[in-house]
């Protein structure tokens, strides 16, 4: 068994509310894996895209961060910003939502690909751009000596994507977190973005974490799925697991939500909806929205252990 | 680039040409008589109609705004009514003041409220960024002919590092530089104000984008963030303030070169103004008026420079 690149233990993210500490993520633990892609999925508010903020201490101050996140033998969470500074971009990797404004309007593609070759590698300007170039080359971007010097208002939605894979990739780094990296592109788009993410996993064997809520990349780019509701994580298991038994009611109720072909199939949409981040219930968050009810649903459950795990009271000692 | 300019140039011949005939109108429907301004009170009726026929002051204002406008396009400003003097000569003998005058300002607004704006940003509502905040409000209440008094008093005559009248002596550029650094701290002082408070907000605009999250991503320490990545999207902002107070520089200068006895344009206006000096007041006009349509085509140039989205076409 391979020992996990990245361990999280017990995170929790706080923001203060009304000058009220407000649980946005209430201590969620998941491993990731060398040369995988873990997907974590749920939808809007559920606190994956802070969860994904949080591995590379990304949140703004204000945030109040507990557990840990280790990567190797340090804790992120507790590095200085200047010994976080060497880790990012140099050995974990972050692509966001929105190409549009993530790229700087004013430096051209060429200084944006190439600047944390020099940042990390020591590279020189030239020696980074002539990188830059192969980089273009990699995320399949045409005419790669042009792009360098344009601005990344001449480029289209996907290709700007592209450039921001190439900016997370240029350090060759050990995870990439990607969060949305396609909800912002058109619907082809987003399957160009996603196999180029695919098959540069398996060249390089690094690892991505891909937050979504689009069960479709889930199901087409997934290793593993993490599902997350209300800032827990509510199931983990591998893809196959989650998509043909999925045990969390939560999970359950969220595959119904997709569209299917046949015709004997009736979406069923969730009903009620995720109570406010200052009002969550006590014990299970998904209780109040639960069609199924156990006497311990008061108390928070825990995730079962093993590669399918699930928390849930009903499921106890099932999964 | 160059057919950009020119086509600027050319689009701004209305609006000058709508300047100079309010100019020519109102200094004209102004009280005060030049000849009796001129020749004094003791002059004959004689000497007043002599001097009126002889500056053409007695024909009809039409005549006189054609004469004007015949005299502008031959490149001539006329001369001026009271020394005799070509008002070109005259004004392009002291435009230099100003225009070093002016720019010194800027530059001091710049070196200083920018970098005061960016603290003011990093330490949003600490005590630094009240303080500033609360400095930059009083700089703009203060009248600029109080400060300037203040900046003699105390670095002039308490410290005795600048002289008190700023006329350059000697055609050194040291001199010049010297003589300029006072008059153009203080006509600055004002800018700083404005600049300050636009590059604060413009940078905390900035510091909240995406591209800045993108830049902490890849591991760019908080130097090069705010230097590089934040500083040259908050400067288009800032180059709106620069070039918009412009015009309110040019007007200050007045006060400020009477206060440290400069030659220059302001001092020239009043000069004339007092003299009734018709002609070289309009020129003054039109000098005035072509500076800012200057200052505006290069500021537009400053954010094709700064801002590559910006095409000047």
């Amino acid at each position: 068994m391979t020992s996990p690149l990245m361990q999280i233990e017990d995170l929790s993210i706080s923001f203060k509310i009304d000058d009220e500490w407000c649980r946005a993520v209430n201590g969620i633990s998941f491993d990731i894996m060398p040369n995988e892609t873990l997907c974590i999925v749920g939808e809007s508010g559920c606190g994956k895209s802070i969860t994904a903020m949080s591995l590379m201490k990304l949140l703004p101050d204000s945030a109040k961060l507990g557990g840990s996140v280790m990567f190797g033998e340090r804790n992120m969470l507790s590095l200085s910003e200047r010994e976080l500074e060497d880790v990012r971009g140099s050995r974990i990797a972050m692509i966001f939502q929105e190409p549009m404004t993530s790229l700087n309007p004013v430096l051209t593609v060429g200084e944006q690909i190439a600047e944390p070759l020099v940042l990390h590698k020591g590279m020189s300007w030239s020696a980074a751009r002539r990188e830059a170039r192969n980089l273009l080359d990699l995320v399949r971007i045409p005419d790669a000596q042009k792009r360098l010097g344009q601005y990344p208002h001449e480029l289209s939605g996907g290709m700007r994507q592209r450039v921001m894979i190439a900016i997370g990739l240029a350090c060759r780094p050990e995870i990439l977190i990607a969060d949305e990296p396609t909800t912002a592109l058109d619907v082809t788009i987003q399957a160009q973005v996603l196999a180029l993410l695919e098959d540069i996993r398996k060249e390089q064997g690094l690892s991505i974490v891909m937050i979504t809520h689009d069960l479709g990349v889930v199901a087409n780019v997934a290793d593993r799925v993490a599902v997350m509701y209300a800032g827990e994580m509510v199931e983990t298991g591998p893809v196959e697991a989650i998509f043909d038994a999925p045990s969390h009611p939560y999970t359950q109720a969220l595959l119904r939500t997709v569209p299917r072909a046949d015709a004997a199939f009736e979406l069923s949409p969730i009903s009620g909806q995720v109570p406010p981040i200052q009002a969550m219930p006590d014990g299970c968050r998904f209780s109040p929205r639960c069609a199924e009810e156990h006497r311990a649903c008061r108390v928070t459950p825990k995730l079962s252990p093993g590669p399918h795990s699930v928390a849930c009271w009903a499921r106890e000692g099932a999964a | 680039m160059a057919r950009y300019i020119i086509q600027r140039l050319l689009s701004t011949i209305p609006t000058l040409f709508g300047i100079l005939t309010i100019v020519f109108v109102m200094i004209r429907i102004a009280p005060g008589d030049p000849a009796l301004a001129i020749l004094g009170d003791n002059a004959s009726q004689e000497a007043l109609n002599a001097f009126r026929e002889r500056m053409g002051l007695n024909d009809p204002m039409i005549v006189q705004y054609w004469d004007f406008l015949k005299g502008l396009f031959s490149g001539s400003l006329g001369t001026s009514m009271v020394t005799g003097t070509p008002v070109t000569e005259s004004i392009g003998e002291v435009l230099p003041f100003t225009l070093e005058l002016a720019f010194g300002a800027i530059f001091f607004g710049v070196i200083i409220g920018v970098p005061l704006g960016i603290i003011s940003a990093l330490w949003r509502n600490g005590w630094l960024d009240y303080f500033f905040r609360v400095v930059s409000l009083l700089g703009l209440s203060f009248p600029a002919f109080l400060t300037a008094i203040l900046l003699i008093l105390w670095l002039s005559i308490e410290w005795r590092i600048f002289p008190v009248i700023s006329t350059p002596t000697s055609g050194g550029l040291w001199d010049r530089i010297y003589n300029l650094i006072l008059p153009a701290l203080s006509l600055g002082l004002i800018m700083v104000a404005y600049i300050m408070r636009s590059a604060r907000s413009a940078m905390l605009d900035v510091l909240g984008e995406d591209y800045i999250r993108t830049a902490r991503a890849k591991g760019a320490p908080g130097r090069r963030l705010i230097w590089h990545h934040a500083l040259r999207n908050a400067l288009i902002p800032i180059v709106t303030v620069v070039g918009l107070y412009f015009g309110l520089l040019i007007g200050n200068a007045v006060l400020t070169e009477i206060i440290f006895n400069r030659p220059g344009l302001g001092k020239l206006i009043v000069l004339s103004l007092n003299q009734r000096d018709y002609t070289t007041l309009q020129g003054l006009m039109v000098v005035s008026a072509l500076m800012i349509v200057i200052v505006n085509l290069l500021t537009d140039i400053c954010y094709a420079l700064v801002d590559p989205r910006v095409k000047l076409k």
